[in-house]
């Protein structure tokens, strides 16, 4: 087996991408379900200033931080995956071969880095760059170069010194020179490194691993050190084709991705064009040409990069318009991505002639698998499937924009214009459970919908985006409304609702103090008014339309 | 004579001024068709369509008001042949009471609903939500197009819908918003359009109605009182009125008016009062309801 070098993502990377694109302005946990308890998986460096730590259970990161202070957000397998593909795109500047660890949820990558390392000047040096880079994305990594991909994981793994306080390099500005050797194990003496490994190391089976530590038996060397008949006597083959694996006599299969060069396809016309149907030919062909690259791999497109090549009627230049595409479900359907594109191009104008039209697949993913019904069409509820809405997402997101929709979600905010946020829609695999976000309740309601439904107070379908200045007739100065005038029309009052009491914390800058009623007018309108506690002026907020 | 001027939409320009009989307009063609007077060849085509269905020896001569009434429910009869797949499922409001006051016992996927509204606060979204509520429980998506930003999600959680299963669309303007509930109704069943329908042309009214027909999707358009005289292509328009409550009572009145149901003949005056309560999250119904439906079939031989 060629030399590899693995560096470890160590699941932060969700953490890095949000601090990277700094789409939140609070401090982000991820969160993750231990059994019946919701832990803190990993804070982000202004949560981990707070003192929140990983490991702690959500609610003591809540006490520490304070609820509104803290952004949450469930672990995401699938985005962990997503942007160690990324990184590992990242990394064929350094080896053309890259891949990810096999298995559902990775967190390594293995680079074959025979016959590129004369490039960079031997293997320290490409070390030394490797690091800077991915130092320079803000990405936790670990480093090894050795005979084999598992031998390489393995050190990654096990040969550090600290498991769980975080890589000693990490977040380390360049200047820094790192604070343990480097791992780079000469050819022919990786056997002597892992024997000293212990004996998970090897990727073994639990079962297998529960009888070893029975057996006493903690190391790679004592393990190896057994007789091989009585291995494959006891526990089959599996061991020692493992240990073959990682002293590189046997070959590991590895799916490494395809270089970027495969999902970048390019049509360009003999002579200008100006017509848009003939544009869209040309990119339903491209897409075509997409489509079988990415089949075999059975992954689909999430994000298109289209770049039109336009040429000056004026000055003959050639400029690049580009569009970005980007889908809620992985897919390969050229009609839905054609269609897309259709939506984004007609939308354009073009000062001059289209040349050329390139089409770059800039994210993919694995394609969902959905199992269709085997009756369909019984019941009177058939559910929408998510192939069906995610093709609708794309297309509303690719007409109106990307922020153009979402889904609601309650942001635990007391100030009813903040008590929810649209999150936008994207394609999650895996189980729901999983997903669940924590309650986000106040104390003391239900667990179920139903209940917590009605335990909401209610709120009304209707809330003006700017509160409506109105009048208020009440027959004591701090009471009931009696009567209100909205928009210049007067409406007696027939019931009260209220006064729910809506307060700020001082820590949110400026304190809001509210008292709202749900008031109903005599011909049984219902509206939601609140008084400024402050000023004691009133206004109208919503209405129960 | 109103609604069949809005449904029978070009044909109506066919037809001479409401003053002259009708009988002498018709007469025989060349070889022995029935012709109609003082038309072109499209409106010949669309009254021939008509006619076929008719015993039209039977009506030459008779009182014009039979003629209409028969043309009327040859009319609904043609408009309830395609939903007839879709009647045998009916999505329940989860109020069985409820259900027996709507047309088809129950909403229908692959239809629109309108929804009359009286002023702010008037509580017919309310009510619509209410009737929503058990399909939104079970799967299905309530996509909610809002080109003015007012609709406010938290307020479904009363109604015991998850807010997983609402999708909210921020059009950036009104031919957006259209653009985009047609796109919407074209998803396919299981999908629920809610939005406020502006004052329109008929021509992209009828073409959200094709959208939802072909698909399967349900819509819910809420329509304010002033469009109420216009050319509709929902297949059932309501009006929700409130009504004043009893002090120290939480339950909130409405009286829901059918106004309309496409294929299926209206008495007059079909209301139902009904009573929300917004602690316990549930409709009552007060009236006793007798069944809506009145098969065209079933009234041709009252």
């Amino acid at each position: 087996m060629e030399p590899l070098l693995g560096p470890e993502g160590e699941l932060k990377l969700q953490t890095r991408v949000h601090q990277n694109t700094g789409d939140s302005s609070l401090p982000t946990v991820i969160w993750f379900r231990q059994g019946g308890t919701v832990r803190v998986l990993v804070p982000c460096p202004r949560a981990e200033e707070l003192g929140i730590r990983s490991g702690m259970t959500l609610a003591e990161a809540l006490a520490v931080a304070g609820p509104q202070n803290l952004r949450l957000e469930a672990w995401d397998p699938q985005a962990d995956r997503r942007v160690l593909e990324a990184l590992g795109y990242f990394c064929q500047r350094f080896a053309p071969a890259v891949a990810l660890e096999p298995g559902d949820r990775p967190e390594s990558l293995f680079l074959d880095i025979a016959g590129t390392t004369p490039y960079f000047g031997g293997e320290e040096a490409l070390w030394d760059q490797v690091s800077q880079a991915l130092s320079s994305l803000g990405v936790s990594f670990r480093l090894a170069i050795a005979d084999s991909a598992g031998a390489a994981w393995a050190i990654c793994r096990f040969a550090y010194p600290s498991q769980d306080g975080g890589n000693p390099e990490e977040g380390k500005s360049e200047e820094k020179t790192p604070k343990f050797p480097r791992w780079i194990i000469p050819p022919g003496q990786v056997a002597d490194v892992l024997r000293s490994l212990p004996v998970a190391a090897l990727r073994l089976e639990e079962s297998t691993l529960g009888i070893l530590h029975q057996l006493g038996i903690r190391t790679i060397g004592q393990l190896v050190a057994i007789p091989s008949e009585e291995l494959v006597s006891r526990f089959g083959r599996q061991i020692l084709r493992r240990w073959e694996e990682y002293l590189g006599r046997v070959p590991e299969v590895l799916a490494f991705l395809p270089s970027p060069a495969e999902l970048r396809v390019v049509f360009a016309w003999e002579d200008p064009v100006s017509n848009l149907e003939v544009l869209l030919q040309g990119a339903e062909e491209l897409l075509q040409k997409l489509r079988k690259r990415l089949l075999p791999q059975n992954e689909g497109i999430i994000a298109l990069r289209c770049t039109v090549g336009v040429e000056s009627t004026e000055t003959s230049t050639i400029r690049r318009v580009p569009i970005e595409i980007l889908l809620h479900t992985p897919t390969l359907d050229c009609k839905h991505l054609a269609g897309l594109l259709a939506l984004r191009l007609e939308q354009r104008k073009w000062e001059g002639d289209i040349r050329w039209i390139e089409l770059q697949v800039t994210q993919r993913g694995p394609l969902p698998t959905e199992q269709g019904e085997l009756i369909s069409g019984t019941g009177p509820q058939r559910k929408v499937t998510s192939k069906v809405l995610g093709e609708l997402f794309d297309r509303l997101r690719a007409r109106l924009g990307e922020k153009s929709l979402g889904i609601p979600c309650l942001t635990g905010d007391v100030q009813p214009e903040r008590a929810y946020e649209l999150v936008p829609p994207s394609f999650r695999a895996g189980s729901s459970k999983e997903n669940t976000p924590p309650r986000l309740f106040p104390e003391g309601l239900g667990e179920s919908r139903e209940e917590q439904g009605k335990a909401f107070p209610p709120r009304p379908l209707t809330l003006l985006a700017c509160p409506l200045p109105i009048r208020v007739i009440a027959v004591s100065p701090w009471g009931t409304p009696a009567q209100v005038v909205v928009r210049g029309k007067r409406y007696g009052i027939n019931r009260v609702w209220g006064p729910e009491r809506i307060e700020t914390g001082w820590w949110r800058g400026r304190t809001i103090r509210r008292d709202y009623y749900r008031v109903e007018t005599r011909e049984g309108q219902q509206f939601w008014i609140f008084r400024h506690l402050e000023e004691g002026t009133w206004f109208l907020h919503g209405t129960f339309d | 004579m109103r609604t069949l001027s809005a449904e029978i939409g070009k044909t109506r320009s066919a037809f001479p001024a409401e003053s002259q009989a009708w009988k002498p307009d018709l007469m025989s063609g060349k070889n022995g068709e029935l012709m109609y007077k003082d038309c072109n060849c499209e409106h010949q085509s669309i009254l021939h369509g008509v006619y076929d269905h008719l015993s039209i020896s039977n009506l030459l001569g008779k009182p014009r008001d039979q003629i209409l009434a028969r043309l009327r429910e040859e009319i609904r009869s043609w408009e309830r042949r395609w939903r007839v797949t879709r009647e045998d499922r009916p999505i329940s409001t989860g109020y069985p009471q409820l259900d027996t006051f709507l047309p088809h016992h129950g909403w229908c996927w692959g239809t629109l609903v309108e929804w009359i509204t009286f002023g702010e606060g008037g509580g017919t979204k309310t009510i619509a939500l209410a009737t929503l509520a058990p399909l939104l429980r079970d799967g299905g998506v309530l996509v909610v197009v809002d080109p003015t930003r007012q609709f406010y999600p938290p307020a479904v959680l009363g109604f015991g819908i998850p807010l997983e299963s609402v999708v909210v669309v921020y059009p950036p303007n009104e031919a957006e918003a259209f653009w985009a509930m047609g796109q919407i109704l074209a998803g396919g069943e299981g999908i629920v359009v809610w939005a406020d329908l502006p004052r329109c042309k008929p021509a992209l009214y009828r073409r959200l109605q094709l959208a939802a027909e072909q698909s399967g999707a349900l819509g819910f358009f809420f329509r304010s009182l002033e469009v109420r005289r216009e050319p509709v292509w929902a297949d059932i328009r309501l009006a929700v009125r409130s009504l004043p409550g009893r002090n120290g009572e939480e339950e909130r009145k409405f009286r829901v008016e059918l106004l309309r149901a496409r294929g299926i003949c209206v008495p007059n005056k079909r209301v139902v009062d009904v009573l929300w309560d917004a602690t316990t999250h549930s409709l009552r119904v007060l009236s006793p309801v007798v069944p809506t439906a009145i098969p065209c079939g079933a009234s041709a031989g009252a």
